[in-house]
């Protein structure tokens, strides 16, 4: 019974949402090219899906979010750990982190450009410095929960301190490292996208800029529907892959 | 005594001194251009210089403005909105996810159409702001009046309290705590995006700051710019944190 009701609500919410859309596009309360028809987009959308560019831009957000993450884990997995390690580190710079966790990060982009210029690279570094600090302070965080007793442990028999992060840190660190590139992958999109929408000729976030440039409205709704799609499919797949990572250790 | 060395403050310090260090040095020994990354000295006299000029405190008030405007209509209706699903809980169950997916989304993306609808102004800043703040408000406080023992209500029935003032008067005060927690999360997240957009759209404040400089090709006054907005930045999240401190103690008795 609460289950058919909780569906019935979230089907009116939706046939608010498009009624209301459809009413507003249609009321010429707005200039007409602003609150396009729903039909509209759809087609937009379907057109859109049928270019071969879509699919080039596509690629080429995944390949840039793709490698962001894959520096900011390399990146923010090892000095976490680090700092995660050292009293004195962990004391020092975690509030620095926390600080540059909260600042907006698409104002460091302009420093990306002048070190590694407008293209590919530009968007790959503004995904890893987004992803880094939820990846940094989610294993910083996780080594400081790491039970003394286990460090105690390993003293006893004398281990050296790599030995100290191969055996006991990283093994015990890892739900929290996957918790961080969980926020961190979500964030990464976020700042590829970003920097593709500032500065790019390629990619996802320059395709919808390039439609409000255009003052293509319908395209740029298709656009930004088919990003949040990726985003959220994206988000979906890490989910599937780190729950499999999890359940085969 | 604790060593000098392992003191957090002396760490931390040591450390962005090291950062000064590094800049200073590849600059110096010709490894990075003085075009890319400045000295640090002239950086800190570009930041001192600034904070001379009355145009930078506009620029700052701009930020500020529209982030506490943005937020007050955030509060306003997520308040509203939190309270109608406290008192209707299916209504909550059918939406809580929707809010929670809102949250992991990309907000910030929808610029464009805000830009469509009211153009390049600031009424573009404030509506992404207030929509990036309202729904951690939502999130938060949906759950800070859930948390309200049911005795509280029971005891404001008893002396035939309304509803509305039981709202005022047990409610509203009995979640103070954790409503703050999403209060304080919107304005983080407001100006976050606020400053982000600024930074998009080349208007407004401390964004558009950072920006004109970059086109300006003024590079130590970009990074002294950056370093102004990270001080903000860092300066609203400890005050927030403070007021958080606060509010934790009074409710908590």
């Amino acid at each position: 019974m609460m289950r058919t009701k909780i569906a019935l609500i979230r089907l009116s919410l939706l046939a608010l949402v498009v009624t209301s859309w459809e009413l507003v596009s249609y009321s010429g309360l707005f200039y007409e090219e602003v609150f396009p028809s729903i039909v509209t987009i759809l087609s937009e959308l379907t057109n859109l899906l049928q270019t071969s560019e879509f699919y080039g831009h596509t690629w080429v957000t995944l390949f840039e979010v793709g490698a962001g993450l894959f520096f900011a884990v390399s990146l923010g997995g090892v000095t976490g750990i680090l700092i995660g390690s050292s009293h004195v580190l962990h004391r020092g710079l975690d509030p620095i982190l926390v600080a540059l966790a909260t600042t907006p990060k698409i104002i460091f982009f302009p420093i990306i450009m002048l070190l590694v210029g407008i293209g590919v690279e530009s968007k790959i570094a503004m995904g890893a410095l987004s992803a880094y600090f939820p990846i940094c302070l989610s294993t910083a965080a996780g080594i400081r929960s790491v039970p003394q007793v286990y460090i105690d442990s390993a003293k006893s028999f004398d281990v050296s301190r790599l030995q100290l992060i191969r055996f006991i840190y990283i093994p015990a660190v890892l739900p929290e490292l996957l918790t961080g590139v969980r926020l961190g992958l979500g964030v990464c999109i976020i700042g590829v996208l970003l920097g593709e929408i500032k500065i790019s000729n390629q990619g996802l976030g320059f395709m919808a800029i390039e439609y409000y440039n255009m003052f293509n409205v319908p395209a740029l709704y298709a656009s930004l529907i088919v990003i949040f799609s990726v985003a959220i499919a994206i988000n979906l797949a890490i989910d599937f892959i780190l729950s499999k990572a999890v359940i085969n250790r | 005594m604790q060593p000098v060395l392992n003191r957090p403050i002396v760490v931390t310090t040591l450390f962005v001194l090291t950062i000064g260090l590094i800049m200073q040095i590849v600059v110096s020994v010709g490894l990075v251009s003085e075009l890319i990354v400045p000295r640090p000295v002239p950086m800190i006299l570009a930041l001192v210089e600034m904070l001379q000029d009355q145009e930078i405190w506009n620029f700052f008030l701009i930020t500020f403005a529209s982030t506490l405007t943005a937020n007050l209509i955030a509060i306003i209706v997520g308040l509203s909105v939190s309270l109608l699903l406290h008192y209707k809980q299916v209504w909550a169950k059918a939406t809580t996810p929707m809010f929670g997916a809102l949250f992991a989304a990309p907000m910030i993306l929808l610029y464009p159409i805000f830009l469509v609808l009211f153009g390049r102004t600031q009424t573009t800043i404030i509506a992404m702001g207030a929509l990036t703040g309202f729904i951690p408000i939502v999130l938060n406080t949906v759950v800070a009046l859930d948390a309200v023992p049911k005795t509280f209500h029971a005891v404001a029935k008893s002396y035939g309290c309304s509803t509305w003032q039981e709202i005022i008067y047990v409610v509203i005060p009995g979640a103070a705590a954790g409503m703050f927690v999403g209060i304080r999360l919107g304005l983080i997240y407001s100006l976050v995006n606020i400053i982000g957009i600024e930074f998009l759209i080349n208007f407004g404040g401390l964004g558009y700051l950072v920006s004109h400089m970059y086109d300006l090709f003024e590079i130590t006054k970009m990074y002294a710019a950056i370093v102004l907005v990270i001080s903000v930045s860092v300066l609203f999240y400890v005050i927030l944190n403070l007021i958080q401190a606060r509010i934790n103690r009074i409710s908590l008795g």
